[in-house]
């Protein structure tokens, strides 16, 4: 089990490197040749294999920070179709169902 | 993470120049999807393009040392939320644009309506909580 972190650019790299966490990451010349299907398939990849660990779930961006229609928002929604909410500090998701 | 060429500054190069921006920073991350962050600054705010995944997104401050608040919700305050909500598929559409046509009440909104800025960004959190996760922050 280990810990993965979500949430805009660069709050989510540099939280990530800070607790040396995995954050989901493709460099630019793979993920630039990815079709946007692509790269959802696998953004949900990433997130699956997060869930299947069962690693903590930490949010680096707050959620009144986060820009509608982002890859960020699709992936709180996932996350959610998963059965994940925020805790109280609303700063982690844990899995309630 | 190194500075090469941005994408952000070849698109928005001509705003930045009419708008009397200055470029503060400008780092461009090849190994993390080729995410970019560049921070400019005029007399009026400072202003910060992120390009996170492909998308790029704009936040905006009054100064240095001082936060950022998503564009979308300056505009808000700045026009009254009737007004945007009107024009918001327009507004979202080019935020440079809605910038630009409101510098005033953008300028006035940042400067002096921080704290209604501030209320705005949390109370879309508890929506945001209520759509995304079908309750809102404890």
């Amino acid at each position: 089990m280990g810990v993965v972190v979500l949430g805009h650019y660069p709050e989510y790299i540099e939280l990530a490197e800070q607790l040396r966490a995995s954050c989901f990451n493709i460099p630019v010349e793979v993920w630039s040749k990815m079709s946007h299907e692509e790269q959802w398939e696998a953004n949900r990849k990433f997130l699956d294999d997060a869930i299947s660990r069962g690693d903590e779930i930490l949010l680096a961006t707050p959620l009144q920070r986060l820009h509608i229609g982002s890859w960020y928002e699709r992936e709180l929604r996932y996350l959610a179709s998963r059965g994940f909410r925020p805790d109280a500090s609303a700063r982690r998701l844990v899995l309630v169902s | 993470m190194q500075t090469i060429e941005s994408e952000i500054i070849s698109r928005f190069s001509l705003f930045l120049d009419r708008n009397g921006f200055t470029v503060l920073r400008t780092a461009v991350d090849n190994e993390h999807f080729g995410n970019e962050v560049v921070i400019c600054s005029s007399p009026r705010f400072r202003l910060k393009f992120v390009k996170d995944r492909g998308q790029i997104f704009m936040e905006i401050s009054p100064g240095a040392r001082e936060p950022w608040y998503p564009l979308e919700d300056v505009l808000s305050v700045a026009l009254g939320s009737q007004e945007f909500e009107a024009h918001y598929a327009y507004y979202m559409a080019d935020l440079t644009r809605a910038l630009e046509l409101n510098l005033e009440p953008v300028t006035r909104a940042v400067h002096e309506k921080q704290d209604e800025i501030a209320a705005l960004g949390r109370d879309r959190a508890q929506e945001v909580a209520q759509d995304i996760f079908g309750r809102p922050i404890a």
